[in-house]
C-alpha cells in the first residue's frame, strides 16, 4: 500500500497533473467574482444610451454559489479527465499485470489511486474556492468564511464521489475514452435520476450540492448528516465494486 | 521435486477453446522450454500459472501453492515477464526496481542493494537514471527480467523473452537465462526453437491448446533420430556407391559433391558395419556422423502430425 501510494503521488507530480487540475479550478474560481464585478459595466455598454440600469447589489455568498456551479460543470469534467486513465491505461499498457502479479492486494492498488486522486482534487478545489472567496471579499463584499469553509467541505464530498466513480469506470473499461464517458454518464445519473423521488433527492450526491448552497446562503442545513453518511457509504460501495471487478479480470 | 504442475487445465474464451486439458510438470531448478506455434495457448497458460487468469477447469500448483484457490499466496514466490514488458514510462529504470522492491516490502537498504545488483546483472547501470519511456526494446526486455528477479523467485515465468530481440540482444539474454537457471526454475515460452535448444533441459510442445509432447531435450533428440548417416569424403574410390547399394542394411542414398547421405534400414547393424565397409573400400573420410535432427525439425514433425 505504501509503495503504491508513493508511486501514485509521484506520478501526479511527474506528469504535471498537480499543476493542471489546480490551475483549472483556480481559473474557474477567479472567474466568478471578476464576472460579477464587471457585469454592470458590460450590461451598460450593451444597452441603448440613456437607459438607466438598476441592479440589486450582489450578495458575496451568491458569487461563491455561482463558483460551485462552475465547479459542477467544468470542474467535475476535469476531475474525470484526470482520473479516467488511472486503471484503464495501466491495464492497456500491461503494467497493471506486471504490478498485480507481485504481492499487492487489488484493494490496496485501487485505494492508493483513490487517495492520491482525492488529495489532488481536494487541493485543486480548496485553491479554487479560496481564490474565489478572496477575490469576492476584495471586489464585492465581506465573505462569511465560516459558511464558505463548511459548505466547501460538504461539496468536496461530491467531488470525491466523482473520483470514486471515475476509478470504478476506469476499472470496468480498458479504453480511457470509454471509461471517461461512463464516469460522466454515471455522475449525471447519480445526480439527476434521484431527483425523481423526494427520499432519494435528499440522499444522493445531488443533495450535497443543494446543502452546500444552503450553507452558503446562511441557512441552517436540515438533516445534513443523512446525505453525508449516505455518500460516504456510496464511496465505499463504488470502490468495493471496483475491487471485486478487478479481482475477476484477467490482466 | 516438482515445482510447477498443471493438471487438465482448460480455458475457453467465448466459443474458442484456448486450452483443452493441458497437463505437464516441471522439476525444481530446471529450465523448461514451452514451445508451440503462435496461437497454441502459450501466453494463456503462463497467465494461468502466474495467477493472472483463472482456468475454467483443472488444477495448477506452483511452488507448492494451489494457484486457483490462492492466487495471492503464489505471488511471493514467482517472477513474471510479459511478452511485451511495460513500465511506468515516467519512472527511471532504477526507480521502477525500487518500486517493485517496495511491493515486496523489502527494507530500504536491501531494496537499494538488490536494485544495484540487478542493474549490474542486466547491464543497465548506465541507463539506470534514464526514463524507461526512452528505453530500446532490448533494454526494456532486460529491465523486465530485472523486475521479475527482485524477490529472488523460486519460479521465473518468461513469456517470449527473446523473440523480439536482435541477434546480439538474444544471445545476451540467453546467457543471462542460463545463469538464472542455477537459482530458479525457469519456465519460458518461445517459438524460436534454437533458443530452447541452447538452454533448456526439458521441453513441452503445445499444439492447439493441447500438450503434443513433453520430454527432455536429449530424449527428444534420440527419439527422433533418423537412421541417416552423413559422410563427407575426401576421396572416394570408383564403384563405392555400387558396392554400397548391395549392403544388406542399405535403403537409399544421396550424393552431392563430397557429401554422401546414406539412409539405412537397420540402424544397429549399420552402426556396427558401415565404418568397416568404408575402411575396406579405401574411402578417406573427413567427417562421419549419425544425423541428429535439430529441435526445429523435431518440432515441425510433432506439430504437423
Amino acid at each position: 500500500m505504501k509503495a503504491m501510494l508513493q508511486k501514485e503521488l509521484k506520478e501526479i507530480l511527474r506528469t504535471y497533473r498537480w499543476l493542471l487540475l489546480p490551475c483549472v479550478f483556480l481559473v474557474l474560481g477567479l472567474g466568478q467574482p471578476i464576472a460579477f464585478k464587471l457585469m454592470p459595466e458590460i450590461l451598460k455598454n450593451s444597452l441603448p444610451p440613456g437607459t438607466t440600469l438598476v441592479m440589486p447589489p450582489t450578495a458575496p455568498m451568491d458569487v461563491l454559489k455561482a463558483t460551485l456551479g462552475q465547479f459542477n460543470q467544468m470542474g467535475v469534467l476535469m476531475v474525470i479527465l484526470v482520473v479516467m486513465g488511472t486503471v484503464a491505461q495501466e491495464k492497456a499498457s500491461g503494467v497493471a499485470a506486471a504490478v498485480l502479479v507481485k504481492p499487492v492486494a487489488r484493494g490496496a492498488y485501487l485505494a492508493a489511486k483513490f487517495f492520491a486522486c482525492s488529495l489532488l482534487a481536494a487541493v485543486a478545489f480548496w485553491l479554487g474556492l479560496g481564490a474565489s472567496a478572496y477575490y469576492t471579499q476584495a471586489l464585492i463584499g465581506p465573505v462569511d468564511w465560516q459558511a464558505a469553509w463548511s459548505g466547501g467541505l460538504v461539496y468536496l464530498l461530491y467531488l470525491l464521489i466523482t473520483v470514486a466513480l471515475a476509478i470504478l469506470a476506469s476499472t470496468l473499461f480498458s479504453g480511457q475514452a470509454s471509461a471517461g464517458g461512463a464516469a460522466l454518464l454515471g455522475i449525471l445519473a447519480l445526480t439527476l435520476l434521484p431527483k425523481l423521488a423526494s427520499w432519494s433527492e435528499r440522499l444522493f450526491p445531488g443533495a450535497l450540492i443543494g446543502q452546500a448552497e444552503k450553507i452558503f446562503a446562511g441557512k441552517e442545513p436540515e438533516l445534513l448528516w443523512q446525505p453525508l453518511a449516505f455518500n460516504a457509504g456510496l464511496i465505499v460501495v463504488l470502490l468495493t465494486a471496483a475491487v471485486l471487478i478487478l479481482k475477476r479480470q484477467e490482466l | 521435486m516438482t515445482l510447477i504442475s498443471c493438471q487438465g487445465v482448460r480455458k475457453n474464451y467465448g466459443r474458442v477453446e484456448a486450452l483443452r486439458g493441458v497437463s505437464f510438470a516441471v522439476r525444481e531448478n530446471s529450465c523448461l522450454g514451452f514451445l508451440g506455434p503462435n496461437g497454441a495457448g502459450k501466453t494463456t497458460t503462463i497467465k494461468i500459472l502466474a495467477g493472472l487468469a483463472r482456468p475454467d477447469a483443472g488444477q495448477v500448483e506452483v511452488a507448492g501453492v494451489d494457484v486457483v484457490q490462492d492466487p495471492a499466496g503464489v505471488r511471493r514466490h514467482i517472477g513474471y515477464l510479459a511478452q511485451s514488458p511495460a513500465f511506468y514510462n515516467w519512472m527511471s529504470g532504477e526507480e521502477y526496481l525500487l518500486f517493485c522492491a517496495g511491493l515486496f516490502k523489502l527494507p530500504r537498504r536491501e531494496a537499494l542493494q538488490r536494485t544495484r545488483e540487478l542493474l549490474a546483472l542486466t547491464g543497465l547501470e548506465k541507463a539506470a537514471r534514464r526514463k524507461t519511456g526512452g528505453y530500446s526494446g532490448g533494454m526494456k526486455q532486460r529491465l523486465g527480467i530485472a523486475q521479475a528477479l527482485i524477490n529472488r523467485p523460486k519460479v521465473l515465468f518468461l513469456d517470449e523473452p527473446v523473440s523480439a530481440l536482435d541477434p546480439v540482444g538474444r544471445h545476451e539474454l540467453l546467457e543471462l537465462i542460463r545463469e538464472l537457471k542455477q537459482d530458479s526454475t525457469v519456465f519460458f515460452s518461445t517459438h524460436v526453437l534454437n533458443d530452447a535448444d541452447q538452454i533448456c533441459d526439458d521441453v513441452v510442445i503445445l499444439k492447439e491448446g493441447e500438450v503434443a509432447l513433453q520430454a527432455s531435450v536429449e530424449e527428444l533428440r534420440q527419439g527422433y533420430t533418423d537412421p541417416v548417416f552423413e559422410l563427407e569424403l575426401e576421396s572416394a574410390p570408383d564403384g563405392l556407391l555400387d558396392k554400397l547399394q548391395v549392403l544388406p542394411y542399405y535403403q537409399s542414398h544421396q550424393s552431392s559433391g563430397q557429401l554422401l547421405t546414406v539412409v539405412v534400414s537397420d540402424l544397429a547393424q549399420a552402426k556396427l558395419q558401415l565404418p568397416g565397409f568404408l575402411w575396406t573400400e579405401g574411402a578417406v573420410l573427413r567427417r562421419y556422423q549419425l544425423k541428429t535432427p535439430s529441435l526445429e525439425e523435431v518440432f515441425l514433425r510433432v506439430v504437423s502430425k
